[in-house]
């Protein structure tokens, strides 16, 4: 009897919950304007992320067949297209495998969650997937709600490729004392993180300590504003996954 | 007969020009707040952060439209008055129920579209400080850029005509004085200055205040060499003052 109760109880909360969400967004409407068009005269909200986003779903689709590694994530991971020197690392390191990299700037795991929905990863067969997100919303949101979140972004990515290891990352640590706000709860959040792991299809690396000094603060060589890594910075976090990429996509 | 044939002609044209441009996109539909006990984290959603600001915008100008005497747009550098021009703004601006409408990253065609979601609608501000168009330099040709500044003048005109257009040029940016956008700015800003008619559209040009006398730009005042530190909203409010006592008045209502 009991146990016919919890069930109930469980289905009424289960579907109260359903009830309560919104319906998720769907893809808003945008202008391409004809070739020889003035765009700074065409009145138009901002659509920058949303074509970036379908670009970088297009050209997913195309290296369908062939990639074997998706990248995915916020700015970090985005950065591996920001500089010469870190797309030519990344040409040299994950080129051959045909890897696309779905990252886009300022994303949260929300944003990660709804580029899933739009398309994005249809009809591909990665072997992996690395993931780096959750540092856009330290200091925004509890770290058990990031949590929950990058655990919701690796759920749907391995419904979608059931067969793909997923490598997700610690957030990397930003500012430059050990004590600061931002550093303590992405710590705890890493703690959180680390856990979501089985060593299997979900393999956890966290590198942030090769970006600090001794004592704690950051190794300003590697990331001089104290946020983001330089090209020396992405180097460091080529070679920390190399391992992992020899072992699931073959030297 | 000439002349028939030209309006024809003319008719024509603006009609197939017409036909080409796609519609105006409308403003997206996607949930507001998540109710409480739902992690957003966890819910699937793009990016809307740029329209959450339209909206604000939107609902200030419903909110102080009878009070508002001076108003401020255009992007980043004018969005900074809310950040590191802050105390600036506070000390020169508030008196007059003044708002700032910029967003970072804007361009002119966003300007555009926000006047026409209701932006500004119905206020009845004295003076309109304008800058706008640096993020347009880098994709656009110059004359693009300075018809797209056009059109927000055009546009600001129509939704308040009774105010002064205080049209500022685009700041400088780049530390040395051959950076690449250095002379697409300046060219910009030579041709708006034409826009400046002597009585609804005042043109001002105080980038050389944020410029060392070698032409380099300090750190000091656009700590990127793009957007101002606070010292840099000091400048730019000294060089604007005696237009905000003309056309504003320095004796604000009590």
């Amino acid at each position: 009897m009991r146990r016919y109760t919890l069930l109930i109880f469980g289905l009424l909360l289960s579907h109260a919950c359903a009830e309560d969400l919104p319906p998720v967004a769907p893809m808003p409407q945008y202008a391409t304007l004809p070739l020889g068009t003035n765009s700074a005269i065409f009145s138009t909200g901002k659509f920058d992320w949303f074509e970036l986003m379908e670009a970088q779903i297009e050209t997913g689709r195309k290296a369908a067949a062939t990639c074997q590694i998706i990248f995915d994530g916020d700015s970090y991971m985005a950065g591996w297209r920001k500089t010469s020197k870190s797309n030519s690392i990344w040409n040299q390191h994950y080129a051959k495998f045909n890897a696309v990299n779905f990252a886009i700037d300022g994303d949260t795991t929300s944003e990660i969650l709804w580029r899933l929905l739009q398309g994005q990863g249809e009809g591909m067969h990665p072997k992996l997937i690395d993931l780096m997100v959750g540092s856009n919303s330290i200091k925004r949101n509890s770290s058990a709600e990031i949590a929950e979140g990058v655990k919701a972004v690796i759920d749907a990515y391995q419904k979608r490729f059931p067969d793909a290891v997923i490598l997700f990352h610690g957030i990397l640590p930003r500012n430059d004392k050990p004590d600061d706000q931002f550093r303590v709860q992405i710590k705890e959040v890493n703690t959180m993180l680390a856990k979501l792991a089985d060593g299997k299809k979900v393999i956890f690396i966290d590198f942030g300590d090769k970006f600090l000094q001794p004592d704690g603060t950051i190794n300003r060589n590697l990331m001089p504003n104290l946020l983001t890594p330089d090209d020396m910075g992405y180097q460091i976090w080529a070679d920390a996954i190399q391992p992992i990429i020899d072992k699931i996509c073959g030297s | 007969m000439r002349f028939y044939v030209l309006l024809i002609f003319g008719l024509l044209s603006s009609c197939c020009f017409a036909q080409d441009l796609p519609p105006i996109p409308p403003m997206p539909q996607y949930p507001g707040k998540l109710p409480a006990g739902v992690n957003p984290l966890t819910f699937p959603n793009a990016s809307f952060g740029w329209f959450d600001r339209v909206k604000q915008n939107i609902a200030d100008t419903k909110k102080d439209a009878a009070t508002c005497e001076l108003v401020f747009d255009g992007d980043s550098i004018t969005d900074g008055w809310h950040g590191g021009g802050h105390a600036v703004w506070q000390q020169h601006y508030a008196k007059f129920n003044a708002l700032d409408f910029g967003i970072l990253g804007d361009r002119t065609q966003h300007v555009l579209w926000r006047l026409l979601q209701g932006q500004a609608a119905g206020m009845h501000p004295k003076l309109i400080a304008l800058m706008i168009g640096t993020n347009n330099v880098n994709r656009n040709t110059d004359d693009e850029v300075v018809a797209g500044i056009r059109a927000v003048v055009d546009a600001y005109q129509k939704c308040c005509p009774d105010a002064v257009i205080l049209l500022q040029a685009i700041l400088p940016r780049g530390e040395k004085p051959d950076d690449v956008y250095r002379g697409k700015i300046k060219d910009v800003d030579a041709q708006i200055s034409k826009f400046d008619d002597g009585k609804k559209v005042i043109f001002v040009d105080f980038g050389d205040k944020f410029l060392q006398p070698d032409g380099t730009i300090s750190r000091d005042i656009l700590f990127d060499f793009t957007h101002p530190t606070a010292k840099g909203y000091e400048i730019w409010a000294d060089a604007i003052q005696p237009f905000i006592d003309k056309y504003v008045g320095g004796n604000p209502p009590q």
